[in-house]
């Protein structure tokens, strides 16, 4: 189990399948832009994480995470944070617990109390909503593992 | 009837916790300021740390205030403190050091087990190295074991060299 040819295959055990979304800047004010798509039906998702490959500008970009169901409510996965001046490298947590996004420097991202065992998503998008316009640029990364035969996600 | 395989111990530890790196047992660190002794180096893009664990062993530690304490420190960007401060002095041989990856102090426990947290070990660190910083000139003997999955195709983790 120690070769290259397993490494993805241990990682897809414990953390389900991967989708990366390349480095883009951040929605312009007022405008949710999706970043993943979720088609064929649930998902829960182990891990959600923004990794800045662009430093944020230094003035108040805010920023949530919402999941947008197909039929029904939106609900807030992670709640609106100050991102200004994270460095590149920082990272950016989703753990769908409905609170503020865990921000870090680019040492590491820490283990959380709540989110370890993931959130489930439904059909729609996973979406962010910046409260301003600003500079910068971030990459995602999200892990899934389907509930539903079929279900898939894709970077939007 | 046909007897039901039975997994190797390491298939079950690797499909359960991820690829293990380990250090050898050295002496503990000599009053070094963050970002500390590396003791893990990564490479090749980030990594989930599922358990990092330290044993003493062949040396307790010495029984005065050896303030110990474990930091990430990234190629590009700034260090993150995993586990800090925790006074680790008359740590007996088989004695546990375990870092939670939530910033909070190392865990000590004695030799008899390392106790389950309220905070699960998930924790992402990047290309750089995980470092052991001690404030103090002490004696002690340590090894170190991190288990881990690759979020980078090509990401790994190895002990530094004694």
């Amino acid at each position: 189990m120690t070769t290259n040819e397993s490494r993805d295959a241990l990682t897809t055990e414990r953390l389900g399948f991967h989708v990366a979304r390349a480095t883009s800047a951040f929605p312009t004010t007022g405008v949710t832009t999706s970043y993943f798509l979720v088609t064929g039906g649930r998902v829960e998702v182990t891990l959600l994480i923004g990794e800045v490959t662009t430093a944020l500008q230094n003035a108040d970009p805010g920023i949530s995470i919402t999941s947008r169901a197909t039929t029904g409510s939106a609900v807030v996965l992670n709640s609106t944070a100050d991102v200004s001046s994270l460095e590149i490298g920082a990272f950016i947590r989703v753990n769908g617990a409905g609170s503020a996004l865990i921000l870090s420097n680019a040492g590491a991202s820490l283990s959380t109390t709540v989110g370890a065992s993931g959130f489930v998503v439904p059909v729609g998008n996973i979406a962010c909503i910046a409260t301003t316009t600003r500079t910068g640029s971030v990459k995602w990364d999200l892990f899934y593992i389907p509930l539903d035969e079929g279900a898939t996600v894709t970077a939007a | 009837m046909y007897p039901r395989p039975t997994p190797g111990s390491t298939f079950v530890r690797d499909t359960a916790k991820g690829y293990t790196a380990s250090r050898a047992l050295d002496t503990l660190p000599q009053t070094v300021a963050s970002p500390g002794e590396a003791l893990f180096t990564i490479t090749g893009g980030r990594v989930l740390v599922t358990r990092l664990v330290g044993e003493v062993t062949t040396t307790a530690i010495e029984g005065t205030n050896p303030v110990l304490s474990v930091t990430s420190a990234p190629t590009v960007g700034t260090a993150v403190v995993l586990a800090s401060t925790v006074d680790a002095s008359s740590l007996e041989i088989g004695g546990f050091l375990s870092v939670e990856g939530d910033g909070s102090a190392l865990v000590k426990s004695n030799a008899g087990a390392v106790l389950a947290t309220a905070v699960p070990t998930a924790f992402i660190v990047p290309v750089g190295s995980i470092g052991l910083i001690s404030g103090a000139n002490k004696t002690g003997a340590m090894k170190w074991d991190l288990t881990y999955f690759p979020l980078d195709e090509g990401a790994a983790v190895v002990g530094t060299t004694v």
